[in-house]
């Protein structure tokens, strides 16, 4: 039917399950989150390490001669290693502070802009549980919050794997990289974003949402270094984000050498097992909260 | 609300009560958007409690505030939730188009829905409660904040739902006038309980027999002034709205005793029909006496009715 046409079509076709109506509010809500000139400034400002090292080994395969590049690929180790290196420049003290805005600044929003716009009436008398939303939103958030984890580290791996190439014996370690890369892209997604989507379902202002999941994700290392100051104990270092994110990260890539032109970088003295672990449960009592609090949630 | 009983009709279904009847939770439980502590209530045949999502896959909620999908245009937000609905996505797409097509927002399909008008958003939330095709649609207050032409466009397009396409329609509204202009039926609720339900012709034809006092409306060819001072002789109470007299009677033989009065006076009379009640009128009669009955002043509810 022409859509010039006025007049009113009945429908008896497909109708598409609940996996497909999930998507939807993914897709969509990922799109509107993600639209804007100011995400391109800080989707670089965020991905600076991974972006410089693509750089280098693009500009050393291009401009330098053959010796140097093998020395120069050959110094920054395994490609699981490189990996590593890269990951832990990108959530290292000093600098988690970028991927943590990133992630915040762009997602804060997710369930509050719903929330002051009423969209929630509009979600809600379609035929889907409060926990199909929740998950939409979510997947959004973990979408979103990919690209400054795995999206950028895939390039990398990429980019690393066509410029050495990759050899019959390395295939297993190629692999498993990537396998290692996204499991550790997702556990830091994860971890982050299900704290995030709550502070989002808190309140209609979005702004609030991000300054409350910036707050806590970075009050327990401040917390953790000021008890430093008085006690000395291991424990302490969990309070820290980013040496969770170096230990589980660590465990997962199989305990790399890391010694980068002789240089050891980012061993962890963590458990791995206990960060990974922590990181889950957080995540989950974290989404577990936010979809409690949509069942709570009045819908006018 | 509480034991609150009641069956509606297929067809074109008015809710009307005063603020606080309970209209709009007896909406938000039929949605699932409330849990009703006990009972039990069907839509379309299929039980509130265990088949919710079935109910909303055949129903359509058109929300009285303001309610968008931020950051999207109009055709996108109608598209997703055609999608959210179930359609595959060419076809929320395109219904998406029809519809807003239908509605007449065909020029602002592109344009951001946070732009939109009281009145476009109107129209936009009758289009997105209109594109999975509906077997019923639920519309809160549709005529809101639109102007006079608006107003009588959209209940147009809501009558037009209903007759030519046979979609249910249950509609929640204030101006009483909008609700005579497209429902069939009425069930007015207050306290949470049902006050008058049925066909809104035969509500206003029992309201026109009950009430003491009826109006007769006359016009008259003659000398008003004349007329009228013979009424008042007469100690017949009336009003007057520009040429036509609203003489209250409540006599049987009012007819021929207006009829002598003028032949006595040399008048003609021109037409002398008895006025009928219409919908306010029963709406206000029965809530006025649900007050009295338990003890309650009328006076709130007729606040409500003049809003």
């Amino acid at each position: 039917m022409s859509v010039f046409n006025r007049s009113y079509r009945e429908y008896k076709g497909e109708i598409k399950g609940r996996f497909f109506r999930i998507w939807s509010i993914a897709t969509q809500t990922f799109r509107v989150q993600f639209s804007g000139k100011k995400i391109i400034f800080l989707l670089i400002l965020c991905n600076l390490p991974v972006i410089s090292f693509t750089l280098m080994l693009i500009f050393s395969a291009i401009f330098f001669p053959a010796f140097v590049r093998e020395f120069f690929l050959g110094g920054l180790g395994g490609v699981d290693a490189t990996m590593y290196t890269i990951i832990n420049f990108s959530f290292n003290p000093g600098l988690i502070f970028l991927p943590i805005v990133f992630i915040c600044a762009l997602n804060s929003g997710t369930i509050a802009n719903d929330k002051k716009n009423n969209s929630l009436a509009l979600y809600f008398s379609r035929p889907i549980t409060r926990i199909d939303y929740a998950i939409g939103k979510a997947l959004s958030v973990y979408m979103v919050s990919s690209f400054v984890t795995f999206v950028p580290w895939f390039v990398f791996l990429v980019t690393f794997n066509l410029l050495e190439g990759v050899s019959g014996l390395a295939i297993k370690t190629v692999i498993m990289t990537y396998l290692s890369t996204f499991a550790s892209g997702f556990l830091i997604v994860f971890f982050m974003g299900s704290i995030v989507l709550y502070f989002s379902s808190i309140s209609k202002q979005s702004v609030l949402g991000g300054i409350l999941s910036i707050l806590v994700l970075f009050l327990p290392s401040l917390v953790a270094s000021l008890i430093a100051e008085f006690i000395e104990a291991d424990w302490i270092q969990y309070f820290s984000i980013a040496l969770i994110i170096v230990a589980a990260v660590f465990l997962i890539f199989g305990s790399p050498s890391t010694s980068m032109f002789g240089m050891n970088f980012f061993e962890s003295t963590l458990s791995g097992g206990v960060a990974i672990t922590l990181m889950i449960t957080i995540g989950i009592i974290f989404l577990l909260m936010t979809i409690n609090r949509l069942y709570r949630e009045e819908v006018s | 609300m509480d034991a609150i009983s009641f069956k509606m009709n297929a067809g074109a279904n008015a809710l009307l009560g005063p603020n606080g009847a309970g209209k709009s939770t007896l909406i938000k439980i039929l949605l699932s958007y409330l849990k009703a502590d006990q009972g039990e209530a069907q839509l379309l045949g299929h039980d509130i409690f265990k088949e919710g999502m079935l109910i909303r896959q055949k129903v359509g909620y058109m929300p009285e505030h303001f309610a968008i999908i931020p950051g999207v245009n109009a055709v996108k937000q109608v598209s997703l939730l055609g999608r959210i609905s179930g359609l595959p996505k060419e076809e929320a797409m395109q219904r998406a188009h029809e519809t807003l097509q239908y509605v007449g927002l065909n020029e602002a399909r592109y344009r951001k829905v946070k732009e939109f008008s009281t009145g476009m958003l109107q129209r936009l939330k009758l289009a997105q409660t209109l594109v999975n095709d509906p077997e019923l649609i639920i519309l809160d207050e549709p005529t809101n904040g639109l102007d006079p032409n608006g107003r009588i466009d959209m209940i147009e397009l809501v009558k037009e739902i209903s007759k030519e396409h046979g979609i249910n329609l249950i509609v929640s509204s204030h101006l009483l006038p909008d609700i005579e202009a497209t429902c069939e039926f009425a069930t007015i609720i207050n306290k949470g309980a049902v006050v008058a339900q049925g066909k809104i012709s035969e509500l206003t034809y029992q309201e026109t027999r009950s009430v003491e006092k009826k109006n007769m409306k006359v016009e008259i060819r003659g000398d008003l002034e004349r007329f009228l001072a013979a009424l008042q002789t007469k100690g017949i109470p009336f009003q007057l709205f520009e040429n036509t007299i609203l003489v209250q009677y409540s006599d049987e033989e009012i007819s021929t005793v207006l009829l002598k009065l003028a032949y006595e006076n040399d008048i003609q009379i021109r037409t002398m029909v008895p006025s009928e009640a219409i919908l306010e009128d029963v709406f206000v009669h029965r809530i006025a006496d649900m007050n009295n009955k338990n003890g309650l002043p009328t006076k709130e509810t007729k606040i409500e009715v003049s809003k």
